[in-house]
């Protein structure tokens, strides 16, 4: 509850909420999403970062009620998703993952169509993100390349300037000058107080632009807050090179130590627990350099799938 | 639930024109053949007259070559019908199944209109676009008829027509309300829908000569598509409560399944 600036109480509801959701398809014993919880206030940017297969699109998709959770509630704006009626899709934007479009239509056609439906006469604003993205909208959809089918998708999101966006792998098949107005366009978006969900492979734009970030792996997050967070909470990783070459292969089953790579004088390890008990059992040999590599959202994402690369 | 109903008709514009020139094509030039053997009627018909009725029960009657015979055997009981049962066939998928399959769908489902009056949509767009083509299919049909002379009521013809068509597009409605049930029953609606129709054209059909099939012929579509009493003015009852049948089961289907169902 909050003081508005009236001074009127308002309930503050989380457009996009997401409780305990479980899907299995068909007779398959292994969900595809598996008890999934999230909240996602007004003018959040929050990411769905996951494998192939990890259950991103089936949980975008059971938000939007395109598929039914087996178990669990996904309120959208307050509302029952499965209940969501005519007006409450007027203030909703969804990107899907594959950007398919009608053959033999243009891109202009499309959209007024997309338009109709929504009873928007309004087209000044479609008309300026036409614009941003150079979206080609006289030329027949099957004449696009996927890049420019993906503008006129992105087009038809944001048009109608919605209070919750759903985005499937938003910047596929753009080129950077292009990811760049997207980016810009989020923003904006949350500036107005929308509510952005996407799911993507990109760890730079997840970085970038997301508030929070999930990782989901067989449809459970194994990790969810901020994207800085996640890496600073991650342990370092160094590369020793030792005096001696013995003492790399001595300090192989080291239990204070982790290794990942071990030549004749060197390692690359992690603290298996904690930073003070791997340097103690370092600074027992004579070490010549020791460097500390950088971790990105994408080492961390790899170290949560680690367990299912194959060896 | 209009802007949907729009896009679905001008998308399919070109569908409605070649379905109308095929069909219309080939009944105008059935019909109009009927010029060059209408005259030999009688000797014709006493020559076919040997064929057993039960074998005659293949082509709709024993009576080929009267006008009635004549247009029930080429027209109504096999050409037409099988036209029809495609085109009803491959609209109801290209309705249901096409926007699904390429997930365009979504797209609409997005937007400000309910699972149910999407379906309505798609249902009323099948509907005009089966409307349309039986109207203009008909008015060719008319006019080829009475260029070749054939002596017909008028009335009869018209009726004839439309219901032949609305019961050939009832396999359509089948596959379409079959479509919408389930994803189980999404993929074996095409299939499902031919093999009623055809598979129950040649048990209607054998049923005469074969006395065990009477049974199941009985709850076959075909049992209930007697063209010559159609065009001879009657046989309208049963045709009409199985076309109403089938047309509230497959609506009551269809809604009950595609509010629930998944989508893609």
């Amino acid at each position: 509850m909050l003081l508005n600036r009236s001074g009127i109480l308002k309930l503050v509801v989380s457009p996009i909420k997401i409780t305990n959701v479980t899907k299995y398809y068909g007779r398959s014993k292994t969900p595809a999403v598996d008890k999934l919880s999230l909240a996602i206030p007004s003018g959040e940017v929050y990411g769905l970062l996951g494998a192939n297969g990890a259950g991103k699109t089936t949980t975008l998709r059971m938000i939007l009620d395109f598929i039914r959770p087996s178990s669990g509630t996904i309120r959208l704006l307050g509302m029952d998703s499965r209940q969501a009626d005519r007006e409450l899709h007027l203030r909703v934007g969804y990107l899907p993952g594959d950007v398919i479009l009608p053959k033999g239509t243009t891109g202009q056609e499309f959209l007024q169509y997309l338009g109709n439906i929504n009873g928007v006469a309004d087209t000044a604003y479609m008309h300026q993100l036409a614009k941003r993205f150079d979206a080609q909208l006289n030329k027949k959809m099957d004449q696009l390349s996927k890049g420019n089918r993906q503008k006129i998708g992105i087009v038809q999101a944001f048009m109608h300037q919605p209070e919750v966006l759903i985005l499937d792998e938003p910047t596929s098949g753009l080129d950077p000058l292009m990811q760049e107005q997207f980016y810009q366009t989020v923003s904006e978006a949350r500036e107005r107080g929308a509510a952005v969900l996407l799911s993507s492979h990109s760890f730079e734009e997840v970085e970038r632009m997301c508030d929070r970030i999930g990782i989901v792996r067989k449809g459970k997050f194994v990790y969810e807050g901020s994207a800085a967070n996640v890496i600073a909470t991650q342990k370092p990783r160094w590369r020793v090179t030792f005096k001696h070459p013995g003492d790399a292969a001595k300090l192989k089953t080291n239990p204070a130590l982790k290794v990942f790579d071990a030549g004749r004088a060197n390692l690359t390890v992690e603290p298996a627990d904690t930073i003070e008990a791997a340097l103690a059992a370092l600074s027992h040999h004579g070490i010549a350099s020791m460097t500390t590599s950088q971790h990105g959202l994408e080492d961390e994402f790899l170290r949560f799938y680690e367990e299912d690369t194959p060896q | 639930m209009n802007a949907v109903i729009a896009w679905e008709l001008k998308r399919r514009r070109w569908f409605i024109l070649w379905w109308t020139i095929g069909i219309a094509g080939l009944i105008a030039i059935t019909v109009l053949a009927y010029k060059a053997i209408g005259h030999d009627a009688k000797q014709l018909n006493s020559t076919f007259n040997s064929i057993s009725s039960s074998a005659g029960g293949f082509f709709g009657g024993s009576d080929f070559f009267s006008p009635v015979g004549y247009l029930s055997s080429q027209i109504y009981y096999i050409l037409l019908p099988i036209l029809v049962i495609i085109m009803a066939t491959t609209l109801a998928a290209g309705l249901m199944n096409r926007d699904e399959n390429n997930t365009t769908v979504e797209y609409t489902l997005a937007r400000a209109i309910s699972r149910r009056q999407l379906l309505f949509a798609k249902a009323i767009v099948g509907l005009v676009i089966i409307a349309a083509v039986c109207v203009l299919t008909y008015i060719v049909t008319a006019a080829s008829v009475h260029i070749a002379g054939i002596k017909i009521n008028q009335a009869d013809l018209l009726t004839t027509h439309l219901l032949s068509f609305a019961f050939s597009a009832s396999f359509g409605v089948i596959a379409f309300a079959l479509m919408a049930a389930s994803q189980l029953t999404r993929k074996l609606a095409t299939s499902a829908a031919i093999v009623l129709a055809f598979g129950g054209y040649v048990v209607s059909s054998l049923a005469g000569l074969i006395h065990w099939l009477n049974t199941p012929a009985k709850f076959m579509p075909y049992h209930y598509y007697d063209t010559v009493g159609l065009l001879g003015g009657h046989s309208r009852g049963e045709l009409i409560l199985y076309l109403v049948c089938v047309t509230v089961l497959a609506a009551c289907i269809a809604t009950a399944g595609y509010g629930r169902r998944d989508i893609g």
